[in-house]
């Protein structure tokens, strides 16, 4: 972050704590693209992404007066946004998902020469995230889209990092699966069933 | 455990490690020599690396244009309540032994609105109120020294104001007490209400509290004009708004907290 970005962040900051409602707007509009990518992609439909997204500006509202400009504030803001994403999995259904390594296998690898057609589209691909099961979505949104690590991933959702792991690996084949149409057989080696010793 | 000859289904099991570049070196070189002799698993590998590139360049996904006004509207509600940061006073809580923080709910953004507005109604009263307390002490505080010559004409002044205070003071219980409900019920309803000790003493501390108005309410119509009696009544309705809107603080905070700062990640 430059100083000339600190400095930004700080006037913008400033006005915010001020009360001035079109300084929050400008931080609305400068951030709200990536945290709306965040939380669309980690709950997987767009009237729980607008909620947290909500949520989430308001809690930063709420706490600008004590961001302290340590980091970026956008980077204050993406911190703020995961935990909500984590905050909203963890108290659905997701958790037991998350913690089991639920028993649905990923699709078996397809047998056979290169789908031409396979290099997904944004479109396909983002619909293929959606569908997937909370736990997978959650891992493979955090590690494959927002570029986490899977030791950072399992200490955030509080899995195992083979979990973790697993869990990416299941979406990328789920995924695989949903853009080649493929009605795969079940003898299943890639999915990787959760080791022992795997829950924490 | 493997030879040179690797199976596909050992390089099944090294897929996601091979595709996070996470193989040391020697094993990467003997699956990418499977790799490359075998159609089954290059087109697998393939794909795989695909989709992982193709969701780390995924663009942002602006949210739609209706999100911003709504947020702007649940911003300006919130202004407009006075307290919306109010928080818990620290007797309340030591009287509950709050541990700060204390994970017990999820916040439901799109209860805010609703909140805020009802919040918002609640402390428009509240201000009425105050200022019927004031004139009402400052009456007092006038009439004290001409005790001896007060008129009856003051007495009922003082009497009508009580009962207007009394009823405002009914009507803005009757608020908080909905939007204690309301937290209740959404605590509820996500599995995660506030702990039961503390809800206990709350309850416990607004009986003594409705006690009190009760006593100072049947002093003060057995002799309407003692001061006493009536400054009584009034601190006990004071002290009654006081604990709702604690309660309402307290819960809200425990949801902001919740929501805000769960383990993991620290704020910068
Ligand atoms: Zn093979």
């Amino acid at each position: 972050m430059s100083d000339r970005d600190r400095g930004d962040d700080a006037s913008l900051v400033s006005r915010c704590v001020a009360g001035d409602i079109s300084a929050f707007e400008e931080l609305y509009h400068q951030h709200s693209g990536r945290l709306y990518s965040l939380t669309l992609r980690m709950l997987g439909n767009a009237a729980d992404a607008e909620d947290l997204l909500q949520e989430v500006f308001l809690t930063a509202y709420r706490k600008l007066a004590s961001f302290k400009g340590a980091s970026s504030l956008g980077t204050w803001l993406y911190r703020l946004a995961v935990n909500a994403c984590l905050d909203h999995l963890r108290s659905r259904s997701a958790r037991n998902d998350l913690r089991t390594d639920s028993l649905d296998r990923a699709e078996a690898p397809r047998i056979g020469a290169r789908d031409p057609a396979m290099v997904p589209t944004r479109f396909d691909l983002e619909r293929a995230i959606r569908q997937l099961p909370p736990a997978s979505r959650s891992c493979f949104v955090l590690h494959d889209v927002e570029g986490f690590e899977h030791h950072e991933i399992a200490s955030m959702l509080g899995i195992a990092v083979g979990t973790s792991k697993s869990q990416v690996h299941k979406a990328r084949m789920k995924i695989r699966a949903k853009l080649v149409g493929a009605s795969a057989p079940t003898t299943d080696r890639a999915g990787r069933a959760s080791q022992p010793g795997e829950t924490p | 455990m493997m030879g040179h000859e690797l199976s596909c289904s050992a390089v099944d099991d090294l897929l996601v490690d091979l595709v996070d570049d996470a193989l040391d070196r020697a094993l990467a070189a003997q699956v990418e020599q499977h790799v490359a002799s075998c159609p089954r698993c290059r087109s697998l590998v393939g794909d795989l690396r695909e989709i992982r590139q193709a969701a780390s360049t995924l663009p942002p996904v602006p949210p739609p244009p209706h999100v911003w006004p709504r947020l702007r509207a649940a911003l300006e509600a919130e202004r407009a309540d006075p307290f919306h940061s109010t928080r818990p006073t620290a007797r309340l809580r030591r009287a509950v032994g709050l541990a700060h923080g204390r994970p017990t709910s999820e916040s439901k953004g799109r209860l805010l609105p609703a909140w805020g507005r009802m919040a918002a109604a609640a402390a428009l009263l509240v201000v009425a109120i105050s200022a019927g307390l004031w004139s009402l002490w400052v009456s007092r505080e006038q009439a004290e020294p001409l005790r001896a010559t007060r008129t009856e004409a003051g007495d009922r002044r003082a009497q009508d104001l009580v009962a207007t205070v009394e009823s405002e003071i009914a009507l803005a219980a009757e608020h908080y007490e909905k939007a204690i409900a309301g937290l209740e019920e959404a605590a509820r309803a996500s599995g995660t209400e506030l702990d039961p000790d503390v809800m206990a003493t709350l309850k416990t501390n607004l009986a003594l509290v409705d006690q009190a108005i009760d006593d100072s309410r049947r002093a003060v119509r057995d002799q309407p004009d003692n001061l006493v009696a009536q400054a009584s009544l009034l601190d006990a309705f004071r002290r009654k708004v006081t604990l709702l809107q604690d309660t309402v603080a307290l819960m809200r905070e425990v949801r902001l907290d919740r929501s805000a700062m769960p383990a993991g990640l620290n704020e910068g």
